[in-house]
């Protein structure tokens, strides 16, 4: 569970939240939509602790991680590093964090990348490759930052999939934040809209039907499509 | 293959043109001036060099002077380096030695050697100058490469609890070597130059600067002239050797899954 509390943060003159309160479920993905500005991405830094704010944050086992936009992987250095590095803390064991490492490039369906340098992938591998670290991090929280942002339709759908498959394996609190409402639509257990500044929640929906049955463009999510698009339109 | 060997014809046949225009516009100057005494042509500077090489005094001399450039260098080199990662990391040292780094830089370069003639020996004064010309250079590099580093690497490695010897090898390393190893090319020339010339004024035995200084004295142009062709040589020399390290530093790639292999 992710619990924001009396929440106050400005940036130069304008006010993006004050006094905003919202909790997360725990176990569940809960998805935050709003227009470009609204605050989403300062919303996943304050609850990642990676800037100041006042009010407070209360994490359940206080450990988040985080799969950002762009995929931040260590340039010149190999993929089997980079998701070392990101375990290392967590696992001491070497052999331990070899395994898990080779069992999540298996996962995302890149075992044969372990030795490459991240300018040797496509835009797609590293982001898969961005996506095994944000589940092979050990952490209750998951911070998802647009990250099928600027990807061909084709290849958001492979990694919306990809998502869903590792997410059963290691099921965790998400917080994922997006404008596109398809990808919501398909991901998502609750859906918040923010808008204004400062940031109000002008709709905060749940979805009961099971991600399996969702298809984005059928019938059974017209009512909430209807509400999204009204809630974001203003 | 082909275009590899084109490139290095070309790395060689550059450099050679523009030696060989260099030496061109030289015999011409020479030749229209036609004062040999003060104005020598290559070919009695070169003869006066080649003599120099073969003679007994010039190595022990040459790798005096480049001792003492390289002693002062890699102090300034060590010393940069650390101040400017704490200075990266911790504000308030930075802050202690940007004002003290502008003076160095500012100080007449002359005043500083005259006043360390007196302070010192004539043996120490070269180092201590090289020191001083050095360490601001690099430090002002060093602190730029070290603040430029991408903000969202350290924002990852924050995120993911990276541990700090990793972070610095694996982000800050990589990131900030390129910048520093360029800036250290110059600045070793630099520092040889400096080294000479405050061996000229503190008359520094088996150096050099006292080479070149008795050369002068002597009327020896020619010879005077080699000095200064064998220490544009070392120069070269010298610079080539750190973008050949700079190159292999830049070019590692950590391996550890390998590695984690083999043991």
């Amino acid at each position: 569970m992710v619990e924001l509390k009396n929440i106050n943060k400005s940036f130069s003159e304008k006010k993006l939240f004050f006094d905003f309160n919202l909790t997360f479920e725990s176990g569940k993905i809960t998805c935050v939509l709003g227009a470009s500005g609204s605050g989403k991405t300062t919303l996943l830094n304050i609850i990642a602790g990676l800037t100041e704010f006042q009010g407070s944050c209360l994490k359940d086992g206080g450990d988040i991680s985080y799969i950002f936009q762009k995929d931040r992987l260590i340039p010149r250095v190999s993929v089997y590093k980079n998701l070392d590095l990101s375990i290392k803390s967590k696992i001491k064991d070497k052999t331990e964090r070899k395994k898990a490492i080779a069992d999540i490039l298996k996962r995302v369906e890149l075992p044969d990348t372990i030795n490459d340098i991240p300018q040797e992938l496509s835009g797609g591998e590293q982001q898969r490759i961005s996506m095994a670290r944000g589940f092979l991090f050990p952490a209750e929280i998951l911070l998802m930052d647009e990250p099928f942002k600027e990807l061909d339709i084709a290849l958001k759908s492979r990694l919306v999939k990809l998502f869903c498959s590792l997410y059963d394996a290691f099921p965790r609190t998400v917080v994922f934040v997006t404008h596109d409402i398809y990808e919501a639509l398909l991901l998502a257990d609750r859906i918040i809209v923010i808008s204004g500044a400062p940031a109000k929640i002008v709709l905060d929906e749940k979805i009961e039907l099971p991600r399996a049955e969702r298809d984005a463009f059928g019938t059974e999510l017209d009512v909430i499509k209807k509400q999204l698009a009204k809630a974001l339109a203003g | 293959m082909k275009q590899n060997l084109k490139k290095i014809a070309l790395n060689i046949f550059y450099p050679l043109a523009a030696f060989a225009l260099i030496v061109t516009i030289w015999a011409i100057a020479a030749a229209a001036a036609k004062k040999p005494i003060i104005f020598p042509e290559p070919k009695s500077v070169f003869t006066s060099f080649f003599q120099l090489l073969g003679g007994g005094g010039f190595w022990a001399a040459a790798l005096n002077t480049l001792a003492r450039s390289a002693l002062s260098f890699v102090i300034a080199f060590v010393a940069a380096l650390a101040l400017a990662f704490l200075g990266a990391l911790f504000n308030p040292v930075h802050k202690l030695f940007a004002p003290i780094v502008t003076v160095l830089r500012a100080a007449p370069t002359m005043a500083v050697i005259l006043l360390s003639i007196l302070w010192l020996d004539y043996d120490e004064s070269p180092v201590l100058i090289g020191f001083l010309i050095a360490f601001p250079l690099l430090y002002s590099a060093a602190y730029g490469a070290v603040t430029s580093v991408d903000e969202s690497l350290l924002e990852m490695a924050n995120v993911f609890k990276v541990p700090v010897k990793d972070k610095i090898a694996c982000i800050y390393f990589p990131s900030a070597a390129p910048a520093i190893m360029d800036a250290a090319a110059s600045t070793l020339s630099l520092t040889v130059k400096v080294v000479i010339a405050a061996e000229v004024l503190a008359q520094t035995k088996v150096s050099i600067g006292l080479e070149m200084q008795r050369s002068n004295m002597l009327f020896d142009i020619p010879a005077l002239l080699a000095w200064t062709v064998a220490t544009i040589a070392f120069c070269f020399i010298l610079e080539f050797l750190i973008l050949v390290i700079k190159r292999l530093i830049t070019s590692i790639r950590f391996k550890v899954y390998l590695e984690a292999e083999n043991g």
